[in-house]
């Protein structure tokens, strides 16, 4: 079938955009951005990234990677490591199922779904804190960080789908 | 696991892939909760594989962070512009009220050289200086900043953060070109402080707001609004007398300090090298659950 060295190694390449996306937004989100708001929340902007290829392209950004980002998070901002893996890999099996639902879908219904995973990831979020610290934990800080990123979904979203024509389709997908 | 058995179409396209993956799912998934796990129980597990990382990384966010802190010069540049007026009168008033304390000052200055000489007393003072750009921040439940100076630098655990307003953190992780500071308001953030008029001595413990709580204070009931708060030295982790912050809540869910420095996100971090080393070796402050483990 396919044999060309050369189709091979662009089609690879290709293929790794989804994992050098979601690697640029995992590095981008620990700048600090010296907003005062800011300086209490941080949107989680790696979940974005994982929805959305949950959603289109499940097989590019593979479990494997998605541990790795996390871990890699986690070191960054400083956080146990392990909780942001966990939560992304949570949101990859709750996504992945549903996945099909979404395509095909006005922009709006996919939003919504990631209101829903986004406030689900949040709660696990902050209860594995509070387990991991052994004391409650305001959380006022996870709910404005968990608005801000559902406020950032949709410009985050439109920059991804632009990433996505540099994808190759794949045949077996929808 | 029961959503994905909906749809047999999709096993049917990929029946191994989907049964591996699925494999290969919850060895991951188990693997993040062993990194928990682990990184709970010991802390400084992965406490190398950490300065690696940052390391590595530390290059990329300093060039990243530079545009972020260029723009923000600029709409300072702006604001200061607007606020010429107001700002100009507000500086001279504050200039003749210092004008009298730096008198204050120089008096006690020449008194203190001269009550020291009587006392051939040997200070324990502040060695050295290192000052590093803030290059990374933490998450929501991190109060941590990360600094593009590290050990090739002379950074070393346990050195005091503070900026021109004050006391923020102290160094809890060093690689060679990096290096974390845990702030004052994390949850792992315990300083012996006191209260400056009446020497109460307590404990600042950070839990993740911008206003942290004051704990173990002898006697609560005599701490007001508005007193400042100082780091003590005890248990020589910090130098005495560094301002951390002001009294800012007295209730019944306890008492809360408001600190100096928090207030805004620093662009540039001082760290301290204090003379006293004793008690700060490996291990005294780290990420994780310092408080436990201890």
């Amino acid at each position: 079938m396919r044999t060309g060295l050369f189709y091979k190694m662009d089609l690879f390449a290709r293929g790794l955009v989804p994992l050098l996306c979601t690697l640029a937004i995992v590095v981008i989100s620990a700048v600090p951005t010296r907003l005062p708001m800011l300086s209490l929340i941080a949107p989680a902007l790696s979940l974005i990234a994982v929805y959305y290829w949950t959603i289109y392209r499940p097989d590019l950004l593979n479990t494997f990677y998605i541990l790795l980002l996390g871990a890699l998070q986690d070191m960054l901002t400083g956080a146990p490591i392990g909780i942001t893996s966990f939560v992304l890999l949570l949101t990859y099996l709750v996504v992945v199922s549903q996945r099909r639902f979404f395509h095909g879908k006005s922009f709006g219904v996919v939003w919504w779904g990631f209101m829903l995973v986004a406030f689900g990831c949040a709660v696990v979020t902050w209860i594995i804190h509070v387990l991991l610290a052994g004391q409650f934990i305001d959380p006022s800080g996870a709910a404005f960080g968990l608005l801000l990123t559902i406020m950032l979904y949709p410009p985050l979203a439109a920059l991804l789908s632009q990433a996505h024509k540099a994808v190759p389709a794949q045949d077996s997908d929808a | 696991m029961a959503k994905r058995a909906k749809g047999p179409e999709i096993r049917t396209a990929q029946p191994l892939r989907t049964a591996a993956q699925r494999i290969l799912f919850l060895l991951f998934l188990g693997s993040a909760v062993a990194l928990m796990v682990i990184g709970r129980t010991d802390p400084a597990a992965f406490e190398r594989a950490r300065s690696q990382v940052t390391d590595v990384a530390a290059p990329i966010l300093d060039t990243l962070a530079r545009p972020i802190d260029a723009a923000n010069h600029l709409v300072d540049r702006i604001d200061a512009f607007a606020n010429m007026y107001q700002d100009n009168a507000r500086l001279r008033q504050e200039v003749e009220r210092l004008q009298q304390w730096q008198a204050v000052a120089r008096n006690l200055e020449i008194e203190n050289a001269q009550m020291r000489d009587l006392l051939a007393f040997q200070r324990q003072d502040v060695e050295r200086f290192v000052t590093g750009r803030v290059i990374g921040t933490g998450g929501i439940f991190v109060r941590a900043l990360l600094l593009n100076v590290g050990s090739q630098d002379g950074v070393r655990k346990g050195q005091v953060a503070v900026t021109g307003a004050g006391l923020i953190g102290r160094v809890a992780e060093v690689g060679r070109r990096s290096s974390r500071v845990l702030l004052i308001t994390d949850l792992n953030s315990r300083i012996p402080v006191v209260i400056e008029s009446s020497r109460a001595r307590a404990i600042l413990a950070g839990d993740n707001t911008a206003v942290p709580r004051l704990i173990y204070g002898a006697a609560n009931s005599d701490v007001k609004l508005g007193q400042r708060v100082v780091t003590s030295g005890d248990a020589a982790a910090f130098p005495p007398g560094l301002p951390v912050g002001v009294v800012s809540s007295v209730d019944d869910n306890g008492i809360r300090v408001m600190p100096y420095a928090t207030s805004e996100r620093p662009e540039l971090v001082r760290l301290m090298e204090y003379g006293l080393d004793g008690i700060l070796g490996d291990g005294a402050v780290s990420f994780g659950r310092m408080s436990q483990s201890d």
